[in-house]
């Protein structure tokens, strides 16, 4: 791939990294077009607008109000903020790169076994991914609670509380993802297994195991770009119901105690701009490794 | 010719099943039974005390056992189903006939601009979808009537629109663009070329060239945005926001305890979350699995739907586009690399489909 192509996808991630931006700040302003009833309200619309704005571009200064019974009070939103979103973000940059890894090892296991094998476990997983979330979090409370009646042992903390724990809810949003992960990867290996390039290693004596691991993995990397927004919808969410399931003090909890349009914009921003960088690089890094283009 | 070949496939008929005796009964019981709600009495023990009171467990009050409301769960499910599911395919149904109108019309009447105005809305797939709808609708489906002493400012049906039209409108940009790109991409296809250049225009297009195309893609879309609203709707459910609206009342115990007014499964799994805490934890675990089994099913007719387009799609589809199709409709993508080519186009391998 040129020089030339580089720059020109550079250049186009960027502008819809500014589109995005903007679309965001747009969209998170939305719910105060339905503000004091279901008609459309421009003027607060508006007001929430302006509001976001002057947020992001003073956020040091940003406050959240709190009625009292004779006044308003302000409060600063940083540095109280950080404690909030950067134990969110720690849960879901896990999930995501747990479930990343957890996908790549089964999907080698996977394609290491016999055709048959490989077309029932497809099967399989096209309906184990269509589980609801919150069928695992119930599932999940509900052993927890059984052990404990039976036993007396509370083996974790399923009500939440003011500590932050970390293995439980990475563990849980892992789940879904991981079977993404490993069906998309597996379909996309299946598929590079017909190239030519495969037939040809073989001809040439490399072990299975190193086309799988080297070359085939090389060129899903492309296909697995295609579908990383997807993966990163169904786990933001799946975050945002483990976060309330839970009771967790996470970003969720932070912006449903303070639904302000500036907070909500704040949150999906953060979480937004390193994802989207870290998806372009990914991209940028596949083009460069294959010399194809990812779709959008 | 589609369905001719969907009957044939057990996937669909174990789905379709399993929707339809829902609906069935749920439609039943409304005409048989007008939606009367069984109420469990209090056990009494020989000397008259009150020996249990409601909620139940499933044996003591057969098939489901009974609420904290006392309300038999059996039959406050089987009138949630219709609500559940109508609404789900309906909002479905909406989302993909608006989504196709927008996107086929955008791109043949308004390529430029339609790209400009649907580029923003990208930013919609970066929204943890529930929360948003929870900030939207959450006045109109809760907080009024907590606020009013248990009275809602709209009707019942007036808030149900309320949500449909929002449920489908919020993802309703994301699913245009799909079916732009889908457009796009047939669109540049030599015999489109072909077609114009003989002289037919838009609508003509749209009729004898887009539309044999673009329809099976359409059932696997809506299909599979069956399932996307069933989600979303229990998702929103634990929220405490379900069709018609929640209310907070005073149950047996004189507890404030939420209220569905429609009964809908993904309210109810709000409603009923608060059993993983007491005696009868798997209380809790009756609308969820319904919810489950619910979308298994859409997904077992999914994939019927999915064997079906691919085999039309003509035996000449190779293994590997066979693969890569199935991989984009794995995801929600849509735009998968190869739609309906039999053999791969090199042009698009070269420089993808941007």
């Amino acid at each position: 791939m040129g020089e030339y192509a580089v720059r020109n996808t550079c250049v186009s991630l960027l502008l819809r990294f500014l589109v995005c931006f903007l679309g965001i700040i747009f969209v998170s302003a939305v719910p105060s077009l339905f503000a004091n009833g279901f008609h459309l309200n421009w003027p607060t619309y508006w007001r929430a607008l302006t509001q976001i704005v002057h947020s992001l571009s003073h956020a040091p200064d940003m406050v959240y109000t709190k009625n009292e019974v004779t006044r308003t009070l302000a409060y600063n939103v940083f540095p109280e903020y950080w404690g909030y979103y950067g134990y969110s973000f720690t849960i879901f940059i896990s999930a995501l790169v747990a479930s990343f890894v957890v996908g790549l090892l089964l999907t080698y296991a996977t394609v290491m076994q016999s055709k048959k094998t490989v077309n029932v476990i497809v099967s399989i997983l096209s309906f184990l991914e269509s589980i609801p979330d919150l069928l695992i979090i119930a599932v999940f409370d509900f052993v927890v609670i059984a052990i404990y009646n039976q036993t007396g042992v509370l083996l974790f903390n399923v009500a939440g509380a003011f500590e932050r724990t970390y293995f439980v809810p990475i563990v849980i949003l892992t789940i879904l993802p991981s079977i993404l992960f490993f069906r998309i990867l597996l379909l996309a290996v299946l598929e590079e297994e017909n190239e030519l390039y495969v037939d040809l290693a073989r001809a040439k004596g490399l072990k299975r195991s190193r086309i799988v691991l080297v070359h085939v993995y090389r060129n899903a990397l492309i296909t697995l770009c295609t579908h990383l927004k997807p993966i990163f919808s169904v786990l933001l969410s799946n975050l945002v119901i483990v976060e309330y399931v839970f009771n967790i003090f996470g970003i969720t909890r932070y912006i449903l105690d303070h639904p302000q349009p500036d907070i909500f914009a704040l949150s999906i921003l953060l979480f937004f701009i390193p994802v989207y960088f870290l998806m372009a690089g990914l991209r940028l890094y596949a083009e460069h490794l294959t010399g194809k283009k990812v779709a959008v | 010719m589609m369905v001719r070949q969907l009957v044939r496939k057990p996937l669909f008929w174990i789905g379709f099943f399993y929707i339809f005796l829902w609906l069935a009964g749920s439609f039943a019981y409304l005409w048989i039974g007008h939606n009367h709600i069984p109420i469990a009495d209090l056990t009494l023990n020989t000397q008259h005390r009150i020996a249990a009171r409601p909620p139940y467990p499933p044996q003591q009050f057969p098939p489901l056992g009974a609420d904290d409301f006392a309300q038999s769960i059996f039959i406050v499910v089987l009138i949630g189903a219709k609500f559940t599911l109508v609404f789900a395919i309906l909002i479905a149904w909406l989302r993909v006939v608006l989504a196709a109108i927008i996107g086929v019309a955008f791109r043949l009447w308004i390529p430029k601009i339609g790209r400009i105005v649907l580029a923003p809305f990208e930013s919609l797939s970066y929204f943890p979808i529930a929360l948003l709808a929870y900030f939207i609708l959450q006045w109109v489906l809760f907080q009024d009537a907590r606020m009013h002493e248990n009275h809602f400012f709209y009707g019942f049906w007036a808030r149900t629109w309320m949500t449909v039209a929002v449920l489908t409108l919020i993802v309703l940009p994301n699913t245009a663009q799909t079916l732009y790109n889908e457009t796009d991409h047939l669109m540049q296809k030599e015999f489109m070329e072909s077609a114009k250049v003989l002289g037919g225009g838009r609508w003509h297009l749209v009729r004898k060239h887009l539309q044999p195309y673009l329809f099976p893609r359409l059932v696997l879309v809506f299909v599979r945005e069956i399932v996307q609203v069933l989600l979303l709707m229990a998702h929103l459910g634990l929220f405490h926001l379900a069709i018609g609206g929640i209310l907070m009342k005073d149950n047996m115990f004189s507890h404030e305890a939420p209220y569905s007014l429609s009964n809908d499964w993904g309210g109810l799994i709000g409603v009923y979350w608060h059993f993983l805490w007491t005696t009868y934890p798997y209380l809790a675990l009756i609308p969820i699995v319904l919810v489950t089994l619910a979308i298994l099913s859409v997904k077992a007719v999914l994939l019927a739907v999915q064997q079906v387009v691919e085999q039309d799609a003509g035996g000449g589809l190779s293994k590997s586009a066979k693969y890569k199709q199935r991989t984009a409709d794995a995801t929600a993508v849509g735009n998968g690399p190869l739609s309906f080519e039999t053999v791969t186009d090199p042009d698009r391998q070269a420089y993808g489909m941007g």
